[in-house]
């Protein structure tokens, strides 16, 4: 119990304690540690249209897997109507299908291919 | 080596927040203005020297740019750190936009201030001259170390010397021995005074987390 006691006999602050010290309360008179808010109004309107700011600024490789792999179906499909000699409606279809990814880098060569061989396929004919 | 392992400990909030920032998860943007908004404005406030309506600005458009390149930050610095970064190069910005407003420019230029560096090296081993203690670039450091530290270091070093609170006092708040409260704010000490040295880690680029 006794050594328990000497224990809580605080020991005096040596220079680094007390520069922080000074360097804390010098910050806490700007009112930045005391819980002060720093501005008006609601935070989160404010943090919706941070997140959706992030969400739009996601780099292109790291929303690639499922867009692309639609592109990439959708330009397959193309491809096949093509191969398959489908009726022209239905080849506008598919087209449409492989625009709507086409935001996707991806997509876009495929479209291109799809569309010269289209071409090439009717006068051919 | 001890000081990587205290970093990664002490990155590991920051790390898991970007993650799900960058992920576009409003709570996560919710969290990080709940413990980063107001330290980040009274940074750029001390950094104005008050000018609270270019603060405002300046805090927005910190946070706009943190928001559009948070998938940059790639966790090696504390988020307040990379914060404080962007706000620097909105500073400047400002200053630009509003070249008559002398005092922002002063502020500025004011923090490349030589003496500052050399006098975190020296803390603890020679006293602060209190011109140095006073000057409002020495208040914005102070605040991003802070904000920079652990939560649990910072509510330990503003319990402490902030509020006054005894050892003991800290101790039966955290459910803590006094042996072990007395270490964790050595532990934060220490943090504290590491994260003030880093100022030069602000000087790598609006996202200065190389």
């Amino acid at each position: 119990m006794t050594m328990d006691h000497s224990a809580r006999v605080e020991r005096e602050p040596d220079l680094l304690e007390r520069d922080i010290s000074r360097l804390l309360n010098s910050a806490a008179f700007s009112g930045a540690l005391s819980g002060a808010p720093g501005v008006s109004g609601p935070d989160d309107q404010f943090a919706m249209a941070l997140a959706r700011r992030a969400g739009a600024a996601i780099p292109p490789d790291r929303v690639f897997p499922v867009p692309a792999l639609w592109a990439s179906a959708g330009g397959l499909a193309g491809l096949l109507a093509l191969g398959l000699r489908t009726p022209a409606p239905m080849g506008g279809v598919w087209a449409a299908l492989t625009l709507a990814p086409a935001v996707n880098l991806l997509a876009a060569p495929i479209v291109v291919l799809a569309v010269i061989l289209r071409r090439r396929v009717f006068r051919a004919r | 080596m001890a000081g990587h392992e205290n970093d990664s400990k002490d990155l590991g909030f920051d790390r898991a927040l970007a993650r799900r920032m960058v992920a576009g998860d409003v709570a996560a943007w919710e969290l990080l203005l709940a413990v980063y908004g107001d330290a980040l404005y009274h940074y750029i406030l001390c950094r104005l020297h008050g000018d609270r309506a270019t603060a405002d600005d300046v805090r927005q458009e910190t946070l706009l740019a943190a928001a559009t390149g948070v998938s940059k930050y790639r966790g090696s610095a504390p988020m307040f750190s990379w914060l404080c970064g962007i706000a620097r190069h909105k500073l400047v910005d400002a200053v630009r936009r509003n070249r008559q407003t002398g005092q922002i420019q002063a502020s500025i230029e004011d923090h490349i201030d030589e003496a500052l560096p050399d006098a975190w090296v020296t803390l603890g081993t020679a006293p602060l001259p209190e011109h140095l203690v006073e000057a409002a670039e020495t208040r914005a450091e102070v605040i991003r170390a802070l904000y920079s530290v652990r939560e649990q270091y910072r509510d330990a070093l503003v319990s402490r010397y902030v509020r006054g609170e005894g050892v003991d006092e800290i101790a039966a708040r955290l459910g803590r021995t006094y042996k072990a409260t007395e270490s964790l704010l050595s532990r934060a000490r220490e943090a504290f005074r590491r994260r003030l040295t880093e100022v030069e880690l602000l000087d790598d680029g609006p996202f200065g987390t190389r």
